[in-house]
């Protein structure tokens, strides 16, 4: 694309008289009250702590965190055994914080353990189609697991393979 | 009466009119706008368009589906697989043209309202990304503005038609402070954020450590050693929570502009280079393109409000012709 201004005439002309082109009243009032109307729009977010997309109170990594991590996850089961999966390759367009944000979110409705199981059977399906679309190499499962793990936090998160607890939620099977 | 009495005595309601009048209508020329358009789309067209895939959320099953308010209000749902590729194929196409600046208001217009949809489909899945909604409003800013009359395929052949380049104007202005308001109204809130579900205590050595360490305990993602080593320095983790929240909380200073500016916008930049590499969260860092407005603008490409309006004939001079 064009630097501006690039030609050598304009090198060459004599310096032009600058004018400006000034803003109209109704232009003018359109962006303030604009640029009011989502400065409103934030600052109700702040108040109320809400997230109404695109307006946000912004509150990720906003609590205090205690001396311990907790963290929700699906792992696959296939002959028994636990299988992990890796969200964003096997539950794809998924991404490991929205997946769990939605079991997060299904948990609070009313009949949470029955939201729970069609999400889990949902993302079992989805599992599988991406699995038949090549889309990922993981093994055919039986079924899908929804734990909360929790570690003490630890130095170099040294103890990351081991939490300390295991807690079963949800379950699947064919 | 002298101006500099009148100024000594207006009210302050009208002293601060005529501060907001300076600061974002005073005229300037079109070039630093243009070159903020080209930036911001460019970083979009690297940073975001790549990642913009809708079509697999056409085959997300119905319990995922939480639509945003917008959404909602809306009554927008989830298009057909190839209508969601197609759009996409659009959007990436206006952000391009925007980019180079080609039919400039068409395209920043087209990018800001598919942008609505390409970047806000995601949103209804269970968790809001929030990088997304700053570059949608933003967009939205640009689609506004007369961002195509300098750096832009529309100018050059402008000029080749011999068309007079346009003069300064205020409308050349208030989008960059329009953009600056949006980032600096995104870090406020999450300082605010902070303070209120945290408290001073957010600011804690082992607050901040427990931060940097957790990411380290999911399986999505490799992150490097430096967060787990800065982790271990209660010295550095303090330091790094007291200037988070001060640089947040103080965000709103940086429309001052000058030295403030500079020091608040670059420590948040860096903070969000650092949450990126050591949390490994927003690791494409889409917010980059927003910081294209906050480049500092010098000399030939930005004369100052001052410079500027000292400068300039009334409105009846003639525009010289180009040719």
């Amino acid at each position: 694309m064009p630097a501006e201004p690039s030609t050598p005439d304009a090198d060459r002309r004599p310096s032009p008289v600058q004018t400006t082109a000034p803003i109209g009243r109704a232009r003018r009032a359109l962006v303030i009250v604009l640029a009011a109307l989502v400065t409103l729009a934030s600052a109700v977010d702040v108040i109320r702590d809400g997230d109404h997309w695109p307006f946000s109170s912004y509150s990720m990594f906003a609590e205090l965190r205690a001396p311990e991590v907790r963290l929700k996850r699906v792992v696959g089961v296939r002959d028994g055994r636990e299988v992990d999966l890796v969200v964003p390759v096997h539950l794809a367009p998924f991404h490991e914080a929205r997946l769990m944000t939605a079991f997060r979110r299904l948990g609070r409705r009313d009949d949470a353990p029955r939201w729970r199981r069609a999400a889990l059977a949902a993302s079992l399906a989805r599992y599988d189609a991406l699995r038949a679309a090549s889309a990922h190499d993981g093994p055919e499962l039986d079924g899908l697991r929804f734990y909360e793990l929790v570690w003490p936090l630890a130095s170099g998160a040294a103890n990351r393979d081991a939490p300390d607890t295991r807690r079963l939620i949800a379950e699947v099977s064919r | 009466m002298s101006v500099a009495m009148s100024a000594a005595t207006a009210s302050l309601p009208t002293r601060l009119a005529r501060a907001l009048d300076a600061r974002w209508f005073a005229p300037a020329r079109p070039q630093p706008l243009g070159l903020c358009r080209v930036l911001f789309f460019g970083c979009m067209l690297l940073r975001v368009v790549p990642q913009a895939r809708s079509a697999p959320w056409a085959d997300v099953p119905d319990v995922f589906w939480m639509p945003t308010d917008l959404f909602a209000l809306l009554r927008i749902g989830v298009a057909p697989a190839a209508v969601l590729t197609l759009l996409d194929a659009t959007f990436a196409v206006a952000v391009l043209l925007a980019c180079v600046g080609l039919c400039t208001r068409t395209a920043c217009g087209t990018a800001f309202v598919l942008g609505i949809y390409v970047l806000g489909l995601p949103q209804c899945f269970g968790k809001i990304d929030h990088w997304s909604g700053l570059l949608v409003l933003t967009m939205g800013v640009l689609a506004l503005a007369r961002a195509g009359d300098a750096w832009s395929m529309d100018a050059w052949l402008r000029r080749r038609r011999g068309v007079a380049p346009p003069p300064p104007s205020g409308e050349y202005r208030w989008p960059i402070e329009a953009a600056r308001l949006l980032l600096v109204l995104v870090f406020f809130a999450a300082g605010i954020a902070k303070l209120r579900q945290g408290g001073l205590g957010w600011m804690s050595a082992d607050n901040m450590r427990a931060i940097l360490l957790a990411p380290h305990y999911a399986n999505d993602r490799a992150l490097p050693a430096l967060g787990l080593r800065v982790a271990e320095s209660p010295l550095a983790c303090a330091m790094l929570a007291v200037t988070t929240i001060v640089a947040e909380a103080g965000a709103p200073l940086a429309l001052l502009g000058g030295w403030v500016a500079g020091a608040v916008i670059g420590t948040l930049f860096a903070m969000q280079l650092g949450i990126a590499t050591l949390l490994g969260v927003h690791g494409s860092f889409p917010f980059l393109a927003c910081y294209a407005f906050w480049l500092p603008r010098r000399g030939r490409l930005a004369p100052s409000a001052a410079r500027s309006t000292t400068r300039v004939e009334p409105r009846t001079a003639r525009v010289p012709h180009a040719a």
